[in-house]
């Protein structure tokens, strides 16, 4: 049965493929072996990462954020299938299509805002996505519009509910983002903004703290 | 009225049987062990809100067979197992096999293609009106479920029911 | 045709290096090595560069049959490293510039480090990993720049293993990361320790803490031998940083992997490196000692290039920074 699946993606970690799977259109993720990791450390790790995922996607949909539903989580072939989300285009290649004085570009600051208060969702349940990027998070565009937000790749994901770990999240979110958008410090501004309006006072605590992990990232000393 | 649905590694095949009128006799014979049921399982459709809800966990069971892995005796204890969120196997099987008092009977096989005739065969044990699988759209008992599965309001009022419960039984042992 | 002079001693390596059109003519180097046990203090360090580095100088003019005259630019480490240190190599670089008349360019050391292994490697647009004492970086070219994709969230790699180094009270003759590597050889026990990726960023401390904690108790029950935990600590970190490279390759489609900066020339380091590179159809780029190390070379080489493309640093601008 799996022969029928055809690969379409191969990631650092893993390989997403397409096909049918009890009856649904699914995508099958797999985490295949890393020859150049220990192989204690890589079972460890590909275990783990499975398993933290199919936790948090579980958690994230019971705060509220739309993920892909499950079909089967497989430890042993550390294979994920799940629900390919119709219509579904990363933010990443969403914004990068869009052409400047659209529809589109008018509800982009919406879109973030959508996506802070989804954060803001996860966070507030204390899961601690660990691999934010707008190559994580899909969208469903329709005329005009950019549909439905549904998050995905929870493989770094862990349960958390300290400042720091929240603050770290935004973090490499916002690296992710200057390193891949020209807009970056606007599309985070109203990215925050939306976390802030659903956290209120929380995010005022990881918002400093943000500003600390900021510093730390640029004042390294190599003093022994 | 019967349907079949293809699992990785096998079929599923069900049927809805309504007004059942030998519940508690039909009970016995499965725990005496009865030839006829011997191969199928029961469930409350009560607790079903689509096939895909039984394929998923049937799907599991059979590949938890294949590796010498299954949590309980047999398959068919294994997909009512699946179906539960709970981890005492005690307890699933009260909560999703049928109870005396059921009137509504969800009848499953878990095994090949041709494993369709332990279904036949049961048409003459279980005496009610056998019913378009459909029905079960009727019967389901979604607040029931919902108190089941720990699905809150935040994610039942943004989220297809069924998504959530499907999705909890895929990653039955896994977490 | 470009001579440039290049003089980098942002840690405890004080180099000097002359190199012609990307022709390496001289590299030479000294290195303060403290006691086991023990890290490098900025204020011994820059007293071990001031000591050293006029007779550095002679020696790579020397080696390179280059005289002051035929000096076209005199390149220095402008930063990041450590404060004393910089400033008293810099110190020499502008006196330099000034008694020869010679114009004078502050380079970054991390580009510095780039621009070297592109030169010895030949690679044209490569996903780069940095990692040293001072640095922990994974750098890749996007929207016309390089950018730094992922990086540790607190100490670097190299920190961490010379930390670990001191544990165990290994010698820092030729470097407390070079005798972790040759105990790691003989380890055979996996111990399990943190493993800490945030995204593309890194993260070392929990990691050094978590072993340190436990380094006295498993070597005194013979649980573990010293090897085994080098071994440990060095299957584990390596395994961080192949993995956030990998990432930041699939993040920009890049097929080459430029290994640069100390902890770069750890042959365990570019088996893995290698291994993750075959696995995907890339290429791994490294380079050996002579320039994985801080060298002067490096900075000359980038130095050039930057004299060529922007003409000379002012001389008033000519400082260094810790950052």
């Amino acid at each position: 049965m799996s022969s029928e699946f055809v690969e379409c993606q191969r990631g650092a970690e893993a390989t997403l493929s397409r096909g049918t799977y009890l009856g649904k259109r699914v995508l099958l993720k797999r985490r295949p072996p890393k020859a150049y990791r220990h192989p204690h450390l890589d079972s460890a790790l590909t275990k783990e990462r499975t398993r933290a995922e199919a936790r948090a996607l579980i958690r994230a949909r019971a705060a509220g954020v739309r993920v892909p539903t499950l079909y089967l989580v497989d430890l042993q072939r550390s294979s994920i299938y799940m629900e390919d989300v119709d219509n579904g285009i990363t933010v990443k290649d969403y914004i990068n299509k869009i052409q400047p004085k659209t529809e589109e570009e008018s509800k982009l600051d919406s879109l973030m805002n959508e996506i802070g208060i989804c954060i803001s969702k996860l966070h507030s349940d204390g899961v601690i996505h660990g691999d934010l990027t707008t190559s994580n998070i899909l969208v469903t565009p329709t005329s005009g519009n950019f549909g439905k937000l549904c998050f995905i790749d929870f493989g770094l994901s862990h349960t958390a509910s300290t400042i720091e770990d929240k603050a770290v999240d935004l973090y490499v979110m916002e690296r992710a983002m200057e390193s891949t958008h020209s807009e970056a410090q606007r599309l985070l501004m109203r990215l925050l903004a939306g976390y802030l309006s659903h956290s209120g006072k929380a995010a005022e605590d990881v918002f400093k703290k943000l500003d600390q992990v900021r510093a730390r990232g640029r004042k390294r000393t190599m003093v022994g | 009225m019967a349907k079949s649905f293809k699992l990785e590694a096998g079929t599923i095949h069900m049927a809805l049987v309504r007004d059942v009128q030998n519940t508690e006799e039909i009970r016995k014979k499965i725990q005496s062990g009865d030839e006829t049921l011997r191969a199928c399982g029961l469930v409350r459709p009560s607790l079903i809100l689509d096939p895909i809800q039984l394929v998923v966990a049937a799907n599991k069971s059979l590949l938890s067979a294949q590796r010498e892995d299954l949590t309980t005796k047999s398959v068919i204890t294994e997909t009512l197992y699946n179906l539960s969120p709970s981890k005492n196997i005690r307890q699933s099987l009260v909560n999703f096999g049928i109870g005396a008092g059921d009137k509504d009977v969800l009848v499953f096989v878990v095994g090949d293609d041709d494993d369709f005739r332990h279904l036949e065969a049961a048409r003459h044990v279980i005496s009610g009106r056998w019913v378009d699988i459909n029905e079960l759209e009727g019967i389901s008992d979604k607040s029931r479920i919902k108190k089941m599965y720990d699905i809150k309001d935040t994610e039942s009022e943004c989220f297809d029911l069924l998504d959530s419960v499907v999705s909890r039984i895929a990653v039955k042992k896994c977490l | 045709m470009v001579v440039a002079l290049g003089f980098e001693g942002s840690a405890n390596k004080l180099g000097i290096g002359v190199v012609k059109d990307g022709e390496v003519l001289s590299n030479c180097r000294r290195t303060h090595i403290t006691p086991p046990g023990e890290g490098f203090l900025p204020k011994e360090t820059a007293k071990h560069h001031r000591d050293n580095i006029l007779d550095l100088l002679k020696e790579a003019l020397d080696v390179a049959k280059i005289s002051p005259k035929e000096v076209d630019v005199i390149c220095y480490t402008k930063g990041p490293g450590m404060g004393a240190p910089l400033v008293s190599v810099a110190l020499v670089a502008r006196t330099v510039a000034q008694l020869w008349d010679k114009p004078i360019v502050g380079v970054n050391h991390c580009i510095g480090h780039i621009e070297m292994g592109r030169l010895i490697t030949k690679s044209d647009n490569p996903t780069v990993l940095y990692v040293s004492g001072g640095n922990t970086q994974v750098i890749a070219y996007s929207r016309k720049r390089y950018r730094i994709f992922g990086e540790t969230i607190d100490i670097a790699v190299g920190n961490c293993l010379d930390r670990f180094a001191r544990v165990l009270n290994l010698s820092n003759d030729p470097s407390p990361g070079y005798n972790i590597e040759q105990l790691a050889k003989k380890g055979k026990k996996y111990l399990p320790l943190p493993y800490v990726v945030k995204g593309m960023d890194v993260s070392f401390s929990g990691i050094l803490s978590f072993i340190e904690e436990r380094a006295p108790e498993l070597l005194k029950n013979n649980e573990y031998t010293p090897e085994d935990l080098c071994f440990s600590l060095q299957e584990t970190v390596f395994a961080m940083l192949v993995e956030t490279t990998e990432r930041a390759m699939a993040h920009c489609n890049s097929d080459e992997v430029l290994l640069v900066g100390g902890v770069g020339c750890n042959v365990r380091l570019q088996e893995m490196m290698g291994c993750m590179c075959s696995e995907r159809g890339a290429k791994l780029c490294a380079t050996d000692e002579r320039f994985c190390i801080d060298n002067g070379a490096m900075i000359a080489h980038a130095g050039a290039l930057l004299y060529q493309t922007a003409g000379p640093t002012p001389f008033n601008e000519t400082t260094i920074t810790q950052r």
